[in-house]
């Protein structure tokens, strides 16, 4: 298990993660309130998801209208994490809901660790989830970096507005990809990028 | 600095520290390309009894080969051949050629035929001449299949979420005897050609 975390640290940086670093990050920097409550909820629902799709438990793709549908969620949880009058609970499940949908349109760097998780998956999910549960942390560890950071520092009142704006256009954006599953392209150029 | 805010730093330092130690170090557990099996570390083919997983399903509209005269899998027929789903940027897809290339050169070709299948990811990777200067560039010097619809990408992979790098080792009768997805497995992979190559 501290192999698939730790595979997973050594992939923060590549475009392949991104798909659930950036949402992660994102979704904390919204959070005004509860940012670590809310890096975890998007931690669990990106592992979630991303399980079900290794163990073949749900489709592999989303349908355009599902798609669509997600993308719209996301918009929704994006507004509910910097909203004021928003409950906990309501955070934790926006946060949530975002990393559901980062996992849903992730496709994964395969390295050795991952690579046996993803193999082993379909004909045993509950050995594959432990494994996967670590991997999922490695990759959602700048997010809660991200959330003891908003804890540890006092910002104006200038720079969380801008966070919160910055925060809802990364939502969009990703709202954006999803319902025009234009998510490779993206990718795509980031590793023309970093070739 | 009030309590919680300097143990949030605390973990904000603590957490980042792990971050920068396996982005910039090598972190406990080095990246390998081929590596070796410890002695004592088991393996999990017995070389005898590997098991029939499938038939091979045929590649079907494809959009061309690279490197070779082929242009089915039954050229291949009365061989081992192991098929690598594969993209020319996908850094796990690099990482395994090493370890194709011994095996490539520890046979001959009437023994053992490596094809992979080049199914790209994104859009520039679309362009045959770009999958061939690449070939060229990663010392892939085997058959490229090229199924740029991703068509065999998918049906092989039986309507799950598909993967790259996926190696697959076909026995001489077209039976699928060892399957993985990413890197690793290496020695596994040899041993299962060897196992396949005593049969023939």
């Amino acid at each position: 298990m501290i192999a698939a975390f730790l595979e997973a640290v050594s992939e923060l940086a590549l475009p392949c993660s991104l798909a659930l670093v950036v949402p992660g990050v994102a979704a904390t920097l919204a959070a005004r309130f509860d940012p670590l409550a809310v890096s975890l909820s998007v931690l669990g629902g990106s592992a979630t998801i991303g399980w079900l799709r290794i163990t073949d438990q749900i489709p592999p793709r989303l349908s355009t209208w599902a798609a669509v549908g997600v993308g719209v969620l996301v918009v929704v949880s994006f507004g509910a994490l910097f909203g004021r009058s928003v409950r906990p609970a309501q955070r934790v499940t926006a946060g949530a809901v975002v990393g559901g949908a980062a996992a849903a349109i992730w496709t994964p760097c395969v390295g050795e660790e991952l690579g046996a998780i993803l193999t082993d998956g379909p004909l045993d999910p509950l050995a594959v989830l432990l494994p996967f549960l670590a991997f999922s942390t490695g990759i959602g560890l700048v997010a809660i970096a991200v959330a003891f950071a908003r804890a540890a520092l006092e910002l104006p009142e200038r720079v969380e507005r801008a966070l919160s704006a910055l925060s809802l256009g990364v939502g969009f954006l990703i709202a954006l990809l999803l319902a025009t599953g234009a998510y490779s392209e993206v990718v795509g150029r980031l590793v023309i990028w970093s070739l | 600095m009030s309590a919680p805010r300097a143990l949030a730093l605390f973990a904000l330092i603590v957490v980042g520290a792990v971050i920068v130690w396996v982005q910039v170090g090598e972190g406990p557990f080095p990246r390998t390309e081929g590596r070796p099996l410890e002695p004592s570390e088991p393996t999990r083919i017995e070389a005898a009894g590997l098991p029939v997983l499938r038939p091979a399903p045929d590649l079907v509209e494809l959009d061309g080969w690279l490197q070779t005269e082929a242009d089915s899998l039954d050229d291949f027929e009365g061989k081992v051949l192991v098929l690598q789903f594969w993209t020319f940027s996908c850094r796990n897809c690099k990482a395994t050629i090493p370890n194709l290339k011994e095996i490539y050169s520890a046979y001959g070709r009437d023994q053992v035929e490596i094809v992979g299948v080049h199914a790209p990811e994104f859009s520039f990777e679309e362009d045959p001449d770009a999958v061939l200067e690449a070939a060229v560039d990663l010392g892939v010097t085997w058959p490229v299949a090229l199924d740029t619809a991703k068509r065999n990408f998918h049906s092989w992979q039986e309507g799950r979420t598909a993967y790259w790098p996926r190696t697959y080792v076909i026995d001489a009768v077209g039976q699928i005897r060892f399957d993985h997805i990413g890197e690793g497995k290496y020695e596994e992979l040899r041993e299962a050609v060897a196992a396949l190559v005593a049969e023939l």
